[in-house]
């Protein structure tokens, strides 16, 4: 579907070669984060062989996929060069919606989801045409979104439609469905991005905003395609959750906000704008999400857990540091 | 597609993730569990950071260490989701692929972990919510009874004040289903003491401090208060308000079983010789509940689903010995053994759950 966004370009033949600055190097910022994403299972495997059976992997991915979509949707906003911190409760609205509304008015319910991919659209209108800082614009909407889902349904309660439930249940031979949709979601998003005349166009918005309007793109309606992938990534995430969790909870997603920052981050993306890596997102996603699983694993006690989990987060920006030092040396030395 | 660059992510990505399953397929192996081996139990919970939920995870801890040392259980641990749904959600799951025989949730979300529930129910694992629970139909429940906690501190406040006074309630959080109940239950005794009124509430979030702030910042405005209903860990708290803006006499105010508590109502007693009231709150230790529910559905022993653990009330007569007991950030707690468990289990089959017990502390027993 993101797809669809690609034919907004209009037939002005522009330069948008922003972001070559992101593709230099020899390794992209992905690496780190695969690496530490690939150790993480390797060790998890060692440590429960019976977590790499197709059973196992299932279980152990399957309630990732939701936060992989938030990462990448938290993305999304920070390629902008802004934060999303009402991405936890819009996921909730969205588990509220297809946890009460669609199951009795399913026109209503898909009117409503298709909404709230146009309000978070035009949340990034109103951030770029007002240049509002997206902080506090997003921190106001998270009340919203939850003011909205708490209105629709205030205690926990409700019921996933069957079909959703199924769908993400799909269990395919071979292959967990889980794995088969991280690898189709990030393809699409990483080949958007990386490989596409809109996808530089979106990524050199958020690095170098002047150019690209001197280029004779309009950076508002970037703004506004950022943030509605954005929302439709949400969206889809709170898809994901609903089915697993089969009922709604306005609170459900709540420390999302955080996660996806975090995954953002630790998946090579930085705070600039435009500078972020679909791939590393998503290994970065996978390490956040499989930190305490790993700590669970390693019988690690319950009370140092959450201190454990903070901890291998600052290691792994620490490297991270330590790789861009390394690899600032090496190109400068070259140079010399 | 305009192509400029020549990288190679996403082949980069499927080469990758292909030597995964790879790996995944060449040591799949299954759950290692050997049969007749006692069974291993993991807790599951969202937080850890107050007393209360510090003496549930330590009186499990000891309970199962017991039951290891018996050879009742196997390995048992414990996983903390701090304080996000999801995560507690995989934490169950990972539970699942570990191959514990029981898990035992104390749930950040009556709904949302319904799903990875049901995925422990269908790899037959036996699930026993406690607490904070689901509503996932298979899963075994340990409640304490939080109407009858309301009912219970408002009949107590209603004799001492022979059913006519001013009532100030330290209510918890708002919207929380603990908070609900124990004020339904107010409200079912209010409505047969006409005489009796809640002139004021306030929300001390289950926290002395905040209870503390609360109660002072009303203080001024209200009437004469003859009793304070409160909701566990805010007792003192309230009582601290109410010393400090110099009231006289001091209202009847129900306390929370905690350590401050407990001394503050000493103290206030040496002050006023006449000074009586009572404590109550949650027995942390409804994790071995659970736990020995848990085992007895794995033996085959019938359990009923439901199965409710008492309140437990300090009255008078053991105020001294739970004072002298507990630190001053310490939770009133006894470790439930097997036979106390056995006890709630059959009141609770019986129809007729048992709703209150009032132990000493284990030392001066």
């Amino acid at each position: 579907m993101t797809q669809s966004v690609q034919t907004r370009p209009g037939i002005r033949a522009p330069e948008p070669r922003p972001a070559r600055r992101l593709t230099g190097g020899s390794l992209g910022s992905w690496f780190l984060p695969v690496v530490a994403a690939v150790i993480m299972f390797v060790v998890i495997f060692a440590v429960a062989p019976a977590a790499s059976s197709y059973l196992g992997l299932s279980l152990l991915l399957s309630s990732l996929l939701p936060l992989v979509l938030a990462c990448l949707a938290q993305m999304f906003v920070i390629a902008a060069g802004d934060v999303d911190l009402g991405i936890g409760s819009f996921v909730g609205l969205v588990n509220v919606t297809v946890a009460t509304i669609l199951p009795t008015h399913t026109l209503t319910g898909i009117l409503l989801l298709v909404g709230l991919v146009v309000a978070y659209a035009l949340m990034g209108m109103l951030i770029a045409v007002r240049r509002l800082p997206s902080i506090i614009v997003t921190l106001g909407m998270s009340f919203v979104w939850l003011g909205l889902a708490i209105l629709i349904l205030p205690t926990p309660g409700g019921t996933v439609p069957e079909g959703i439930v199924s769908f993400v249940d799909w269990s395919p031979p071979l292959v967990p469905g889980t794995i088969v949709a991280i690898v189709v979601v990030t393809v699409v998003v990483a080949l958007f991005l990386n490989r596409t005349r809109y996808g530089a166009v979106l990524r050199g918005s958020g690095s170098n905003p002047e150019g690209i309007r001197r280029a004779g793109w309009s950076v508002v309606r970037t703004k506004m395609a950022l943030y509605g992938i954005a929302g439709l990534l949400g969206v889809l995430s709170g898809i994901v959750l609903s089915g697993q969790a089969a009922s709604g909870d306005p609170n459900i997603a709540t420390s999302y906000v955080l996660l996806s920052i975090a995954g953002v981050i630790v998946g090579g993306g930085s705070f600039r704008g435009g500078d972020v890596s679909p791939v590393g997102t998503v290994a970065g996603a996978l390490v956040i999400g499989l930190i305490a699983t790993l700590l669970q694993f390693l019988d690690v006690p319950s009370s140092y857990q959450v201190g454990t989990q903070g901890l291998v987060l600052v290691l792994i920006l620490v490297l991270r540091a330590g790789v861009t030092w390394w690899r600032r040396r090496i190109e400068t030395g070259g140079l010399a | 597609m305009n192509v400029r660059s020549a990288r190679r992510r996403p082949a980069l990505l499927a080469a990758g993730l292909a030597a995964l399953t790879c790996l995944a397929a060449a040591c799949g192996a299954g759950p290692s569990t050997e049969p007749g081996a006692a069974p291993s139990i993991g807790l599951s919970t969202y937080y850890t950071g107050n007393n209360w939920r510090k003496e549930m995870v330590s009186s499990f801890q000891s309970g199962a260490t017991g039951a290891q040392k018996a050879g009742i259980i196997g390995k048992y641990s414990v996983a903390d989701s701090n304080g996000s749904v999801p995560q507690q959600a995989a934490q169950i799951q990972s539970m699942i692929i570990q191959g514990y025989k029981a898990i035992l949730v104390e749930a950040a979300s009556p709904t949302a972990l319904n799903g990875s529930i049901q995925k422990a129910c269908d790899a037959g694992i036996t699930v026993v919510a406690f607490d904070s629970l689901v509503t996932a139909d298979c899963a075994y429940k340990v409640a304490t009874d939080y109407v009858k906690y309301g009912e219970l501190e408002t009949e107590y406040v209603a004799q001492r004040l022979g059913g006519k006074g001013n009532i100030l309630m330290v209510r918890g959080i708002p919207g929380n289903s603990v908070d609900n109940d124990v004020y339904a239950g107010v409200q079912n005794v209010l409505k047969k003491y006409p005489d009796m009124k809640l002139v004021s509430e306030v929300y001390g979030q289950f926290t002395e401090s905040v209870a503390q702030q609360q109660v002072a910042g009303v203080l001024p405005s209200l009437p004469k208060i003859d009793a304070v209903l409160t909701e566990g860990n805010d007792g003192g708290g309230a009582m601290q308000a109410f010393r400090q803006g110099g009231v006289h006499p001091l209202p009847l105010v129900v306390m929370g079983n905690t350590g401050q508590d407990l001394q503050i109502w000493q103290k206030v007693a040496q002050q006023v010789p006449d000074y009586t009231t009572m404590s109550v709150s949650s027995y942390p230790s409804m994790s071995t509940v659970a736990m020995w529910v848990a085992v007895n559905v794995l033996a085959g022993t019938p359990v009923p689903k439901l199965v409710y653990a008492p309140v437990l009330t300090i009255p008078e007569q053991n105020r001294d010995a739970w004072a002298s007991h507990l630190g001053y950030g310490e939770v009133a707690n006894k470790v439930l053994s097997r036979e106390d468990s056995q006890r709630f289990i059959d009141a609770s089959a019986s129809g007729n759950p048992l709703h209150v017990d009032s132990p000493l502390p284990e030392a001066a027993q």
